[in-house]
Order: structure tokens, then C-alpha cells, then sequence
């Protein structure tokens, strides 16, 4: 491609996409979550590469080998501890895994938990919202009963039956907080397509015999589509606390690395009032992270208008 | 005298990233004066700075109101810089920083925001655009009124001014307690005229009160206007409205004064063509001075 | 002019058949939960050491030969007359574990309930009020950042603070175990009181930002709203202009959208129980289910929905009061 086609390709780009690209780049909010959010993508795919030790690495300790004296053993730090013998750069836990290397690998699960659930309440909730704003009538109305009705059943103590019924994997652990939360983009989806509908140039396109396909998607998807973005980012934050919360419950996989996991080892070996080290970063981990979504959701709302 | 603007200019700030880096002139060295008592039109058609005009005089301009030029004298002191006869206090008139003239004028576009703050409502009420609106939907109609008491004068008798004010616009004191969204569009934008009468303010500014309202109650308002004790400056694109109530007549365009004067003159002979033309279609919809 | 009644009749009636149909789905969705489950739905209640002879009682008790109808028939007819059946943990009727249980999480939910909107909205009415000034921006990210947390995690900082290093507040249980002091009223309410701190501290540390994000874009519509410019022109303090006005318009949303802050507040309430081994509902949910008492746990379940109903009801009361052009059912709909 010339530099010309590229030149013509980017002032296809309509300005007003530019000026909202312009703006979010410009917001502090969504500067920071970016980063942060690049920060997390980095570990998740790449564990091996940040992380000073693998996942099996463990602190030598000086037990279980018979060539040291009891003397020499008991003059090694014990794990979980803090500083550097071990190399590792946050210290260790009590099973004498790094910290660091821990959160490094823990990255994906929250990602991988924040970005499925997500996406599967967002499938379901944006076009049971688009169906009920745009038909209306005994479909709006047997839609909205419904999410009425299950808008009364608390989320986490159905999780907590439903994950105790199902055993623990992270796949029902999604699969329990996709279930409660497309509710709110259902809603919030259904709001936006009702505004919308109601303007003259929809009706104008509904009585010019327009398929309902083509109105939505002239008319409707460009208005509802910033609106369901903001909802995507928000349920993944959501659904990284949930994980993290059920982890703490001891309701979580305790098989793959995650932080809500780290920090439930935290308590199960009870260190939580002497290993800072340990305790502080997978809690930071978590806020960091979805702060990070509710900086990029409020900034995408900024920009576009979506509230 | 009660009210002096001395080539008042507004410019507003160009908003950000705006084509235009230029300030905007809104208001372009304005001056005119109005008396006591005395019912003052302010003419211009929509973006001709009459509604900065009014906005500017009690310091609400939005945020994107930039530049602020010129004096605007008020017949008023401030209560905090006042002795109890209502003259300034000599020390007050003494500082050369103060905007308060030795004669009891205060220069409103200088007066620092909490003294301007004691004098809106209880000297200069302004009565914005958009009446209909303008009553809070989760108090009552008597509660804002007193509110609006009880800020400026005594707690005591705030109960009965409101109902007082009611009963002056007609409205019947028993209305005191409805809340705006179960009064009709002419009788809020009454409810906010007796609001701004209950403070006995030297000067009422109104700005578009009849916008909006069917003519019955249009003509109903403009009677109600035309009968206050105050000073009315009466902001308006409404010529027929003007013709009817005002004594004179100022006509603003693009910012500037074109043309000033009483009424009858202004109608009458024209000087400026553009006041012409809207005289002439003013006649044109059956429209007569008288 | 003619009042209105504020709550219409036939509204009322339509959000109880809601709250109604509701704690329906909620026990045909256990109902399923149960029989999707490994083994006979009754196993869950037996000890290993019951006889043969002890199972089959219990069989015949639940019903389990019945066909499946007949049990969902039976299941939904005992627990809308309160016959939640009998823990095997507890030793105990189901029903009465959940009647001594209940009390302690309305104490602690109410409290963090009340915590949470008075705090939150007034919040989220400056954080609106300045959100285009300098600090507004950074005023939201803390705020969402604190939003961000895991309840559970806060509740360990707080008690590392005040328990741990200042040693100013109990972390643990509801009262004191083996009291030193008399079992005299004030004492004891004192005594329930600091225990109490913790908990409601750590959940409404948290749970205000909820609220706070409600109120937030509600007051950039009020801040344009006219009725605001005219208080202004009435020369009100800023400060009565912003939560008298406002602020007062702007708690309209709050409660419509409450649902959202009512669930994190039961979730806060079932992690926050958990920590502090406060011997409410939600902690009895997780230890339940940890322990495979399913009676119990489902029980429990269906009762935190009701109070959830219940409350939602009631905040849709709330809501015809906060906003008084909505006289629902009444002539305005």
C-alpha cells in the first residue's frame, strides 16, 4: 500500500470516531487502565518471560534433605519470608513459592475469568435488551419479568450452591456469575434501544417498510453498541471480585494459580497479621486490575456519551 | 436611578479545541439605564446577548462566560457593608477597592460572589428563561418561596409573605402547597414571579417570561408584570409583549445597543433598519402601538 | 384538587405478584439444583452411621418414590409453610437454626445498609458537583479503585489495624465468649456494639462508592436542570443549592437502580460474616455447603432471597416518595 492510500484510509476514518479516539487517548482514566490492563495482557500470555522462577519453582528451605544438620536448617529463613536468599523479588509463601512469580501466573485465570463471563452475559443480555426496546409489547413485557424476577435472587449465595453443586471448576464459576449478570445489560441495553426507537427517523424507517434487521443496524446497534462496551468492562470487573471472593470462600479452583486463590492460602495457613508480602500485592493485584476496567468503562462512557 | 450598565462587553471564552480560537463577543459595550418602578424592554432576537445581559448582572454567567467588562451600577448595598438606614458604611465608601460608591450605588460585575449572593433576590431578582422548569418538582410551591425568605429577611413571617405573593399573582394562597409538576405551565411561571416578588426586590429581571405560554395566559402574565412595584427589565424577543408593558425600549443586536429610547419613539420613528424590519413585521402580524 | 394515594393499589398488588414469582423461581431453582445432584436427593441428609431401617424412614419422609411432580408439589407447599426440614449438622429443625440466624444478619445488613446511603449519595452529589474541577478526576478514581477492593481483603487490613496493632476493636464473633464484665443491658449492647464495628466498617468501606456511582451522573443532569439556575439567582448558598436541590433530585436514581448496591451489600454481608465469624446467614450459607448440609444451605438460600424481596419492595415505596411527579399505579402512569 502507498503512502497515499494509507493517507486516504485514515480520513476515511469519520471524524467524529477520531475525535472520540482523541479524547479517550487524552483521559487520564483510560490512560491508566490502559496501561495497567497492557501490564496484566503481558502476564497472562507470557508468564515464563516475566516471571523470575516457573510455577513448580519452590525456595530451598533446607528440609526434606538429609545433608543438612538440624542446626544448619533451623538457620535458614523459613518461608513464607520476606527478602532475598530465595530470589525471589517478593518473597515467598509458606509452601515456599515466590509471591511475585505466583501473581505473575495468576494473571490469566482474573483475565481469563473477567473476559469470559463478560462476553457470555453480554451475549445473552444486548440482544434480549435489543429484542425488548425494539419490539415492545408481550415480548418487552415477558422479557423484563423475567429479569425482574431473577433480579431478586442473590448472587452470591446461589453461586455458592450452584459451584457447591457443581464442584468448583473456574468454567462453572463463570458460567454462575455470566448467569446473574447480563441481567443489568439486559436492562440497561433495553433502556437505550427504547430511546432510540422512539426517535422520528426510526419510525420514519419503520414506516418505510424497513426490515427490522437493517433499522437495528443502521439506527440502533451505533447508539447501543459504546453503551453494551461500557457494560462488557464493567462485568468483567465484576466477575474478577466474584471469582476473587468465591476463591476466599474456598470455593474456587484451587488447582490453577490465581490471586483470589493466593490470598485464601493467605488465611488457610494463617499468616494474614505477619506476611505483608504476601497478604499486600495479590489484593492490590485485584483492585489494580479492575479498577483498571471501571477506568476504561467510565472513560469509554466519557467519551461517547453513554451513561 | 436604580440601575446603570456602563458599556458592559462579555466575551465568551472559546470552548476547547474549538475552530474558532477568537473570544466570542457576546456583549459588546452595552450601556443603558433604568429607573425605579419603571417596566424596561430589552429587545433582540435569540443570540443577540440579551440573555447574557441578564445572566451577567447577577453573576451567572456558565462557566464558558469568560471576559466580564464594563460597570453595572445598582441602587443597593450590600446588607454585610451597610448601615441600618440601608447607606454604605463609611469605611466601605473609603476603600477604593470596594465597589460601592459613596451615593449607595454598588457595582454588581465587581462585587466579590457571597456579597452578590446577598444581593440576588433581595435587591435584583432574576427570573430565568425557562420559568416552566425552574421550580425544584421535589418541594413545594410555598416551601421554595419561603426558602427564598428566609434567606434574605427573617424567619418569622416567611409562612405569610409566601402566601401573600401567591394571593398577589392570583394564584390563591391555598396553592402554597402543590408541588410544580400539579400546576399548569402559566400558573408556575406566576409561582416564580410572586417567588421573586416576596423578597421585595428593587428590580426584577425577567428573562422570556411568556416563551412558551398560550395567549391567555401570556396577556395575563404581561398584566401581572405591568402592575409590579418593582422595576421590571424585561428581557424579551417578543416585541408585541414589549409594546404592550414596557415604557421604553432598548434593542439589542449581535451584542451591540442599536437603538434606545421610550417605547413610543423607538416604534414609532425607527432609526436603525433593523429595528425597522422588526417593527414592520410585527405590524404586518396585526400588531399596533397605541 | 383531588389527592392521590402516592402507592397506587393495583401497583402494589403487580410488585407482590413480582416479589411473589420471584421466591418461586427461587425454589424451583433449588428444586432442580437438588435433583441434578449425584446420588438420591435424601443421601445429603443421612451420617454414615444410620441404618438401613433410619434411611428408608427418611425416604418415605421426603417422598423421594413419589413422582417427580408430587415431590416439586410437596417441596414448594413445605417451604411457603416454613417446613425447611432437618440439618444434619445442626442437629436441629432447619427452621429454627434459621430464626436464631436471621435476626444477627438484618442487624448487620441494616446497619451497613444505612452506612452505605448516607454516606454514598452525599459522595457521589460532590464527586457530581465537581466532576469537571481538577481534584474531580482523581476524587473518582480513588473512589472506583476503593470500589475495586475484595470486601474480604479490606476486612483483613481493618482488622490488622484496629485489632491487631491498636487492639481498640474485637474481630471476631458477635459478642464476648466469656464476658468479665455483668450481664447488665448496657454492657452487653456495648459489648454487641463494638463487635459490630468491624464488620459494618469493613462492608461500608466499600459499599458507599455503590451509591456514590448512582448519584454522581444523576446530579450532572440536576447541576443543568433550571430549578437549579433559579435557586442560584435566589442567591442560596452553594452549599444549598448543591444538596438541598441538587443533591435532593439526584437520590431519584439511587433507589430505582438499587438492586445493583442490595446485592453487593448481601454479598458484602455473606464475605464480611465469614471473616468476622459473625453467626449470620451468610456465614451460615458458606458453612453449610462446605459441610454438605444442603437442607440448611438451600433453606438459608431461600430466606436471604426473601429478605432480598422484601427489601426491594420496600425501596420501591421509597422511590414514589423521593420523586413526587411518580404517583405509581396513581394518574401520572
Amino acid at each position: 500500500m502507498t503512502g497515499r492510500a494509507a493517507d486516504r484510509d485514515a480520513s476515511a476514518v469519520s471524524p467524529r470516531a477520531r475525535r472520540a479516539l482523541r479524547r479517550f487517548l487524552t483521559n487520564p482514566l483510560a490512560l491508566v487502565g490502559t496501561v495497567v490492563l497492557g501490564v496484566v495482557t503481558c502476564c497472562a500470555l507470557a508468564p515464563d518471560v516475566v516471571a523470575p522462577h516457573d510455577p513448580e519453582w519452590v525456595a530451598y528451605v533446607g528440609t526434606g534433605d538429609g545433608r543438612l544438620t538440624l542446626a544448619q536448617s533451623r538457620s535458614l529463613p523459613h518461608p513464607p519470608a520476606f527478602g532475598d536468599p530465595f530470589f525471589a523479588p517478593l518473597g515467598t509463601t509458606a509452601s515456599g513459592h515466590g509471591v511475585f512469580t505466583e501473581l505473575v501466573y495468576g494473571a490469566r485465570t482474573a483475565l481469563l475469568v473477567g473476559l469470559a463471563a463478560a462476553l457470555l452475559s453480554s451475549l445473552v443480555g444486548v440482544p434480549l435488551g435489543l429484542c425488548s426496546g425494539y419490539y415492545g409489547g408481550w415480548v418487552d413485557e415477558a422479557i423484563q419479568r423475567v429479569v425482574d424476577v431473577l433480579y431478586g435472587v442473590p448472587f452470591l449465595p446461589f453461586v455458592i450452591v450452584l459451584v457447591a453443586i457443581r464442584g468448583a471448576s473456574t468454567t462453572t464459576v463463570v458460567l454462575a456469575i455470566a448467569a446473574t449478570s447480563w441481567l443489568n445489560n439486559c436492562v440497561v441495553v433495553r433502556g437505550t434501544t427504547l430511546s432510540l426507537v422512539r426517535r422520528t427517523y426510526v419510525d420514519a424507517a419503520r414506516a418505510a417498510g424497513l426490515p427490522a434487521h437493517r433499522i437495528v443496524a443502521r439506527h440502533v446497534l451505533p447508539d447501543v453498541l459504546p453503551v453494551a462496551a461500557v457494560l462488557l468492562v464493567q462485568d468483567a470487573a465484576t466477575a474478577i471480585l466474584a471469582h476473587a471472593t468465591l476463591a476466599y470462600l474456598g470455593l474456587a479452583d484451587v488447582t490453577t494459580a490465581s490471586w483470589g486463590v493466593l490470598l485464601q492460602q493467605v488465611q488457610a495457613t494463617g499468616h494474614v497479621f505477619d506476611a505483608p508480602w504476601w497478604l499486600l500485592p495479590p489484593g492490590l493485584a485485584i483492585a489494580s486490575l479492575v479498577a483498571a476496567f471501571y477506568y476504561v468503562g467510565h472513560a469509554v462512557e466519557d467519551v461517547t456519551g453513554a451513561d | 436611578m436604580l440601575l446603570d450598565i456602563d458599556s458592559l462587553t462579555v466575551r465568551y471564552r472559546p470552548s476547547a479545541g474549538g475552530a474558532d480560537p477568537d473570544p466570542v463577543r457576546a456583549l459588546d459595550d452595552v450601556s443603558l439605564r433604568v429607573e425605579r418602578g419603571e417596566t424596561y424592554g430589552l429587545l433582540g432576537e435569540s443570540g443577540s446577548g440579551k440573555t447574557t445581559l441578564a445572566r451577567a448582572l447577577v453573576g451567572l454567567l456558565d462557566d464558558a462566560g469568560g471576559v466580564v467588562r464594563g460597570r453595572a451600577w445598582l441602587d443597593a448595598v450590600p446588607p454585610a457593608w451597610a448601615n441600618p438606614d440601608g447607606t454604605p458604611r463609611a469605611a466601605v465608601v473609603a476603600d477604593d477597592a470596594s465597589p460601592v460608591r459613596a451615593d449607595g450605588a454598588t457595582d454588581l460585575l465587581a462585587l466579590p460572589d457571597g456579597h452578590l449572593r446577598d444581593l440576588r433576590w433581595a435587591e435584583i431578582a432574576l427570573v430565568p428563561q425557562r420559568a416552566m422548569g425552574a421550580l425544584d418538582p421535589a418541594y413545594t410551591v410555598g416551601a421554595q418561596i419561603r426558602e427564598a425568605v428566609r434567606r434574605h429577611d427573617s424567619d418569622a413571617d416567611a409562612g405569610r409573605r409566601a402566601r401573600d405573593a401567591l394571593d398577589r399573582l392570583g394564584l390563591g394562597a391555598t396553592r402554597a402547597g402543590d408541588r410544580p409538576h400539579e400546576l399548569s405551565g402559566g400558573e408556575r411561571q406566576r409561582a416564580v414571579l410572586a417567588m421573586a416578588l416576596a423578597c421585595d426586590p428593587a428590580l426584577i429581571v425577567a428573562d422570556e417570561p411568556t416563551t412558551g405560554l398560550d395567549a391567555v395566559t401570556r396577556d395575563r402574565i404581561l398584566d401581572d408584570i405591568a402592575s409590579l412595584d418593582a422595576a421590571v427589565l424585561l428581557v424579551s424577543h417578543d416585541l408585541a409583549a414589549l409594546a404592550e408593558t414596557a415604557t421604553r425600549l432598548a434593542v439589542l443586536h449581535d451584542g451591540r445597543v442599536v437603538e434606545t429610547g421610550p417605547t413610543e419613539a423607538v416604534l414609532g420613528e425607527p432609526t436603525n433598519p433593523h429595528t425597522a424590519a422588526l417593527r414592520d413585521a410585527w405590524r404586518l402580524g396585526g400588531g399596533a402601538w397605541d | 384538587m383531588v389527592r392521590v394515594t402516592r402507592v397506587g393499589a393495583a401497583y402494589l398488588v403487580r410488585r407482590l405478584a413480582v416479589a411473589y414469582a420471584t421466591l418461586l423461581v427461587v425454589m424451583t431453582l433449588l428444586f432442580v439444583l437438588l435433583r441434578a445432584m449425584p446420588g438420591s436427593f435424601v443421601s445429603a441428609m443421612t451420617t454414615p452411621g444410620m441404618t438401613t431401617a433410619q434411611l428408608a424412614r427418611l425416604e418415605a419422609a421426603w417422598g423421594v418414590h413419589d413422582p417427580l411432580w408430587v415431590q416439586y408439589g410437596r417441596f414448594l407447599l413445605n417451604y411457603q409453610t416454613g417446613q425447611f426440614g432437618w440439618s444434619p449438622t445442626m442437629h436441629a429443625p432447619v427452621a429454627d437454626v434459621l430464626a436464631r440466624r436471621l435476626p444477627r444478619t438484618l442487624v448487620l445488613f441494616g446497619a451497613a445498609l444505612l452506612a452505605c446511603y448516607v454516606v454514598g449519595p452525599l459522595v457521589g452529589m460532590v464527586l457530581g458537583w465537581y466532576r469537571d474541577a481538577r481534584g474531580g478526576t482523581l476524587a473518582l478514581a480513588v473512589s472506583l479503585f476503593v470500589y475495586a477492593t475484595p470486601v474480604f481483603w479490606v476486612a483483613w487490613l481493618l482488622v490488622w489495624l484496629f485489632d491487631h496493632r491498636l487492639g481498640w476493636l474485637p474481630s471476631a464473633n458477635m459478642v464476648t465468649q466469656f464476658p468479665a464484665f455483668a450481664p447488665a443491658p448496657l454492657p452487653v449492647a456495648l459489648d454487641f456494639l463494638r463487635h459490630l464495628a468491624l464488620p459494618l466498617l469493613s462492608v461500608a468501606a466499600v459499599g458507599w462508592v455503590g451509591a456514590a456511582l448512582l448519584v454522581r451522573p444523576a446530579m450532572r443532569d440536576a447541576m443543568r436542570a433550571d430549578y437549579v439556575d433559579l435557586a442560584r439567582a435566589k442567591g442560596l448558598r452553594e452549599r444549598t443549592v448543591l444538596f438541598k436541590h441538587a443533591g435532593r433530585n439526584a437520590l431519584v436514581p439511587v433507589t430505582t437502580s438499587a438492586a445493583i448496591a442490595l446485592a453487593f451489600l448481601v454479598d458484602g454481608a455473606v464475605v464480611t460474616e465469614t471473616v468476622f465469624s459473625w453467626p449470620g446467614m451468610g456465614r451460615l450459607i458458606v458453612t453449610a455447603v462446605l459441610d454438605r448440609d444442603y437442607p440448611l444451605a438451600q433453606a438459608a438460600f431461600f430466606l436471604v432471597a426473601v429478605v432480598v424481596v422484601v427489601v426491594r419492595l420496600c425501596l420501591d415505596v421509597v422511590y414514589t416518595y423521593l420523586d413526587p411527579r411518580i404517583s405509581l399505579g396513581g394518574r401520572d402512569e
